[in-house]
């Protein structure tokens, strides 16, 4: 590796401390860096750049912003009475993609853990009371993960969410679409038989 | 060597890689057994949404030549998933609590079916919810410290080892370092942190001999469980070494509810 040029080997240090970047890849990264137009790595270096310069959480909802309160905050196609809670600015993306949601999100940034000592001062719980307190929230949907520290999350925050006149729902579990009923666990298999619907005939 | 079938209860998981979970697992025949479940964030057939935590599962397990190398984890089915504890934070931060408690105290590779058992029955009772999860904490501190061989002496005054129960006072003392109750006239001031009525110590007695089942039927008051918990929420840590952070969630927890900020 000593053969490389210092500004070379910089580049190759710092790409190996991304997450599922090695050694081998970080080089194969920087020659391929070394050998693209000087245009497209300028663009890359400015993005990179910008990015962290503008890029903060929303003021209400604490999604990826940039600006004081994001995009979908200040939409006003948005309904802004209902209230979609998640753990990560990741999961809001994917409810976007499914296009499903058309109201506006509250990103928690995690779930408790007892075991690894997040508690509700630790995550944007008081910040979720204060937005419904505000009166403008008619249901709060609960889409945290089926794991025992999103649904005890939950649980919590519908606790909290009780005295005020607003409707709490949890996001649905089920068999997943094309998915093999002998391939579906117990938990998900009695949620699914718990909530399931009547067919209604056309 | 082939694999190994046995029992287990999921006492932690952490995520490793972006693909990959280890997960601590408390078996009767091996004890404390950290395991690599390999895919299993993607998985769908092998580990589809089992490898919860606190849940009972059957597992194959494989070892490789590495002594000290960590297991795979081949197959695992579920036995009980315990739907009700997740459906309550209080309940969620109980089950943790106890736990982690194994989790810090094991050793790895050691036989451990009566531990096993014990925490298999206080998971089924606060997934049922007949009992306490007050009361069963109580149980499960009292019966880990005797097993552990550092059961608090409930019977006789740890300094002159006379019967309490034959003094004239309502209540003994208990103390951390001398590992059980004082009585009052041995108890001088920097012992008399821990006060316990002598009804809530007959009652402590009860809950680390008597038949577990039976738990569910018998009335605490809220002293004995307050008195109880305070006592035994600072003996365990002294004692195992270690304070762990699902207790500390367990107390904060518990006042929030106290100050019904909940």
């Amino acid at each position: 590796m000593n053969h490389y040029p210092q500004s070379v080997l910089n580049l190759i240090r710092e790409l190996s401390r991304l997450p599922g970047i090695g050694q081998k890849t970080a080089e194969r990264l920087a020659m391929h860096l070394l050998q693209a137009k000087a245009s497209e790595t300028t663009a890359l270096a400015e993005s990179i750049t910008a990015m962290k310069q503008t890029v903060r959480l929303c003021k209400r909802c604490f999604s990826l912003s940039d600006g004081d309160i994001c995009r979908l905050c200040r939409n006003p196609q948005r309904d802004d009475g209902l209230l979609c809670v998640v753990e990560q600015p990741a999961d809001m993306a994917s409810l976007e993609r499914s296009g499903a949601f058309n109201g506006l999100y509250h990103i928690l940034g995690g779930v408790l853990s007892p075991m690894d000592g997040i508690g509700p001062d630790e995550i944007r719980i008081d910040p979720l009371v204060q937005r419904v307190r505000g009166g403008a929230v008619a249901e709060v949907v609960l889409a945290t993960s089926t794991s025992v520290e999103g649904e005890s999350t939950a649980a919590y925050i519908r606790e909290r969410l009780r005295r005020f006149p607003v409707q709490v729902t949890r996001i649905a579990s089920g068999v997943p679409i094309g998915g093999d009923l002998k391939y579906v666990d117990q938990v998900t298999l009695k949620r699914a038989m718990e909530s399931r619907r009547k067919i209604d005939v056309p | 060597m082939p694999p190994e079938a046995t029992t287990a209860i999921v006492l932690r998981r952490v995520e490793y890689g972006d693909y990959d979970l280890i997960v601590t697992l408390l078996t009767p025949d091996q004890g404390k057994v950290s395991v690599i479940a390999k895919s299993a964030k993607k998985s769908t057939k092998r580990f589809p949404g089992i490898l919860e935590l606190f849940a009972q599962l059957d597992v194959v397990l494989s070892r490789g030549r590495r002594k000290n190398g960590l297991a795979v984890l081949q197959e695992a089915s579920l036995t009980a998933a315990y739907f009700h504890i997740r459906e309550s934070i209080l309940k969620t931060a109980y089950a943790s609590y106890w736990s982690e408690m194994l989790n810090l105290w094991l050793e790895a590779d050691q036989p451990q079916p009566e531990l096993y058992d014990l925490l298999a029955f206080v998971l089924a009772e606060l997934d049922a919810g007949h009992t306490s999860p007050a009361v069963l904490s109580l149980l499960f501190q009292l019966r880990l410290m005797g097993m552990a061989g550092f059961r608090p002496d409930l019977e006789q005054c740890s300094l002159c080892r006379c019967d309490p129960s034959c003094q004239m006072e309502s209540h003994v003392y208990a103390s951390l370092r001398k590992g059980g109750i004082i009585c009052c006239e041995c108890a001088h001031d920097h012992l008399k942190t821990w006060r316990l009525s002598k009804g809530s110590v007959k009652q402590l007695r009860w809950l680390e001999r008597g038949d577990p089942a039976r738990a569910r039927r018998l009335k605490f008051s809220p002293q004995t469980l307050a008195e109880g918990q305070a006592f035994l929420e600072a003996f365990v840590p002294y004692h195992l070494g270690r304070e762990p952070r699902s207790l500390r969630f367990l107390q904060h927890l518990r006042r929030l509810m106290a100050s019904g900020q909940r």
